[in-house]
């Protein structure tokens, strides 16, 4: 069997926060990422993509299939998107899609988390749980709004790619 | 220096493909991203010798390319060509005091019906995945019967039976190549020959934009982000085009849930696949359609995302599409029993509990029980059971389906011509977790309907229906022989082999099955699909991303293909179920069942070329390799009754016996 050894520096800076409260390991993989990788260092540790966009300039996306124990045909969304920034070559997000909801509560303990909603707090069509997690990296719980709702995607993202990619979201936490 | 320059400097791009080729009149959004400009002045377009400047609205801003900058969208929704011929597309301005401009050369093929006013139709079946091998299988379970007397219908290589789809007379091959990509999904195929142009993956007969890095780039796809999958350029299909031009009446017939991706080319626009709940809207409220339905007839599986709590919007479908008109079957009883009505929404299976998901997008998808479940056939206890039948004990074979629905279009109050899709769905879906008597099971049932649809045609005088035969994209079963293994020592796949190789990359793993009936699995390893996301110990090491490289087999003890089939002997041979028609899948008591074997290389789709085969008034057109997109524009010229040369030709071959037959057929 493979040697864990390449990605032990990494594993252990995400230690602390792998480690955190709840036991579904397929939730907190997402905490492995600090969104500092390199490209190098992502392949490290999840593998080459089995696809990869780069048809818009600046950009370009890893995709990786979901694991056989996930209903995965070609209408389960990728497992995971990288996406990162052609230019600088930086992560500016990790997405990670599961084929059924999650509870991902233990990701979003109470006094870390606040809520939001698209449009707005008033017209709640949409919820996002938020969780900073560092200076410029902050983890979302796409669709849920409170703890004990379930969600099929968790996003890590720069802060400071919000305005591009979820510009309501930054408006609001602004 | 020239890529910074196109950076920085104004620019204008019509976001049409490069060759793009429409039917006259067929719609199409015609949309001009402007970049690195905050105003534009001037702006000209003009369609060969028409200015149809008029026809685009105000400039609007937008973040193009996730770029940020000033950049412009500006649109004029639903245009079309009425002139045959190649249209020069040319749109000139000023931005920001630079001249800019962008032209495309459309191919705009005539289409007429025919003058006397006779109208012809179309059932176009799709076998989702359906390639070669998966047509063979199918041929080699279900035309391989042993009777009573021991003597089996595959004899020496010949069958005394081929299948329904082996007896149409025109075969030709379909290239089906994405816009972005070797490999394809069902969207993009789909939209291939539903539109006659093509798209980039999970695109539901929309082009590429600038802000689908808003989504497609970071996986973060939700209501939030719908409005950049719902921006993009949209291309009309032939089932709304007929519809919308001449009245033709439409329909789609699927065992999957309805909003899947190929029932979704046929009636909505979207650039993602899995916005289900717009899908779906959009067959109440086609856009093609000034706000009408998209089909006359809905028949599959799908009921979640059409209920008030499958969806976002608390919409209740179903409710509105009856106060439409529609008559609603929610059982295969009911289909049989339900008189004839004008418009019907079959929806056969829902989830227990129907739930929008968490991105707002849709609810679960409900597909309907694969054929081999439906008819009660015996899986090993280690193979899953997708949409296991649960409580919806009652739902219709496809060919069924397919009869009620040809009966639906072309009855009623004329015959104003209809134009039906037929969709195998579990043929793919099946083969995704390499369940090989899941899809070939699935494969007869959907050559069962294709022999409906052709016995209907045969009946109709004069010869008014064509009906094609084709795949949306191939995977990667192969047929390899026969299976040798009895029924009591077939692996359970929980007990699959890990096998190890020594590469120059480090050690390799794979997991290797020789499970599951009718399935020995491929003599080169299956390499599990992916490891990816699962960090197990058990399975890093497993993950298709570690196989490149050059094997070196180190371990040789564990070999299960090799035990499991047998390449160069023998026939295989079925016991035909005579209460449902179809082959069984158990050994009578103290006999050998031959199976067929088959392999499967990996879980996912591949880019191999899939047959076409066609029956009918233009079948003729369906021969030789062809591209994909062709499909739609031989539909449509089949349509047009300008086939008198090319089908008399068809019937001289097939009925003078100084031409050769192949046995069977």
């Amino acid at each position: 069997m493979r040697k864990l050894q390449p990605w032990g520096a990494l594993l252990l800076a995400a230690l602390p926060l792998f480690c955190e409260g709840g036991e579904n390991r397929k939730v907190q993989e997402i905490l492995r990422f600090t969104l500092q990788e390199t490209p190098e260092e992502i392949a490290k540790l999840i593998g080459r993509p089995s696809h990869v966009d780069d048809s818009v300039p600046g950009y370009q996306s890893w995709q990786y299939e979901p694991p056989p124990e996930e209903n995965g045909d070609d209408n389960s969304a990728p497992a995971w998107f990288v996406c990162l920034r052609t230019g600088t070559r930086q992560v500016v997000s990790i997405t990670r899609n599961f084929d059924k909801p999650q509870d991902v509560d233990a990701l979003f303990p109470m006094a870390q988390t606040m809520a939001h909603h698209w449009p707005s707090p008033t017209d709640r069509q949409f919820s996002v749980r938020v969780r900073r997690i560092s200076e410029d990296a902050l983890l979302l719980g796409m669709g849920t709004a409170k703890a004990g709702e379930r969600t099929s995607q968790l996003i890590l993202i720069r802060r400071s790619a919000l305005k591009t990619f979820l510009p309501w979201l930054a408006e609001q936490i602004e | 220096v020239s890529t910074l320059l196109g950076q920085s400097t104004p620019n204008v791009r019509i976001l049409l493909p490069e060759r793009t080729r429409l039917l006259q009149g067929q719609l199409v959004d015609l949309v001009l991203e402007v970049r690195n400009a905050k105003a534009v002045t001037g702006l000209t377009v003009t369609a060969g010798s028409n200015d149809i400047t008029a026809n685009f609205g105000t400039p609007a801003a937008a973040d193009l390319d996730c770029a940020g900058g000033s950049n412009l969208v500006i649109r004029a929704n639903l245009q079309s060509f009425d002139t045959p011929g190649t249209v020069k597309l040319t749109a000139s301005m000023s931005a920001d005091g630079t001249s800019v401009t962008d032209s495309r050369d459309i191919e705009v093929r005539a289409f007429q019906l025919p003058a006397d006013g006779t109208r012809r139709n179309v059932v176009l079946f799709i076998g989702d995945a359906m390639g070669t091998a998966y047509r063979d299988a199918a041929r080699l379970v279900s035309r391989a019967i042993v009777d009573s007397n021991g003597k089996n219908s595959l004899r020496e290589g010949f069958f005394d039976n081929l299948l329904e789809m082996d007896k149409m007379p025109v075969s030709g091959m379909s290239m089906t190549y994405g816009s972005d990509s070797v490999v394809p999904d069902s969207a993009n195929t789909g939209s291939s020959w539903a539109t006659g142009n093509k798209t980039f993956l999970a695109s539901v007969n929309s082009f590429a934009d600038g802000t689908d890095c808003k989504w497609r780039f970071n996986g973060q796809t939700n209501t939030t982000t719908l409005q950049y999958m719902l921006d993009n350029p949209r291309v009309e299909n032939l089932w709304q085009y007929l519809k919308r031009r001449f009245g033709y009446r439409t329909g789609i017939v699927t065992t999957a849930d309805v909003t899947d991706a190929t029932p979704a080319v046929e009636g909505a626009y979207s650039a993602y696949r899995q916005a289900r709940a717009e899908i779906a809207r959009q067959y109440l409220e086609n856009p093609m359609l000034g706000g009408q339905p998209a089909f006359d007839v809905i028949l599959g599986g799908g009921l979640d995302q059409f209920v008030s709590a499958g969806r976002k919007d608390s919409r209740n479908l179903v409710q509105e599409f009856q106060s439409k008109g529609y008559q609603f079957a929610g059982s295969a009883t009911d289909l049989k029993n339900n008189g004839y009505a004008w418009r019907v929404l079959g929806l056969f299976r829902g989830n227990p509990t129907a739930a929008a998901n968490s991105s707002g997008l849709a609810a679960s998808d409900s597909n309907m029980t694969v054929a081999y479940d439906k008819l009660g056939l015996s899986r090993p206890a280690s193979e899953s059971v997708p949409n296991a039948i649960g409580s919806y004990t009652d739902q219709p074979m496809l060919d069924l389906m397919t009869q009620k629905a040809i009966d639906y279009l072309s009855g009623g109050f004329g015959s104003p011509g209809f134009i039906l899709m037929v969709e195998g769905a579990s043929i793919d879906k099946e083969s995704h977790p390499n369940n090989a008597a899941g899809t070939i099971w699935d494969t007869i049932e959907f050559d069962k309907a294709v022999g409906v649809a052709r016995a209907w045609a045969a009946k109709r005088n004069p010869k008014d229906t064509l009906v094609v035969v084709t795949a949306d994209h191939d995977q990667s079963m192969s047929v390899i022989g026969v299976s040798n293994i009895p029924d009591t020592e077939y692996l359970d796949r929980s007990k699959n082999v890990q096998a190890s190789w020594s590469t120059a990359r480090g050690q390799q793993a794979v997991t290797v099955f020789g499970d599951s009936y009718t399935n020995a699995r491929a003599g080169l390893p299956w390499i599990n699909a992916s490891g990816n996301g699962d960090f197990s110990a058990s399975r890093v090491n497993t993950g298709a991303q570690y196989s490149p490289g050059t094997f070196a087999l180190t371990q040789t003890a564990d070999a299960p293909a090799t035990d499991t089939y047998v390449t160069y002997s023998g026939f295989p041979g079925y016991s035909l179920d005579s209460k449902t028609g179809y082959p069984t899948n158990t050994a009578k008591s103290g006999v050998m069942l031959r199976r067929l074997a088959v392999g499967f290389r990996t879980g996912d789709h591949t880019g191999t070329s899939v047959p076409v085969t066609a029956e009918g008034p233009g079948s003729f057109l369906f021969t030789g390799y062809m591209d994909q997109t062709d499909i739609f524009f031989k539909m449509a010229t089949s349509l047009t009754g300008d086939t008198a040369d090319g089908d008399k030709f068809v019937d001289t071959v097939l009925t003078n016996s100084r031409y050769p037959k192949t046995p069977g057929k």
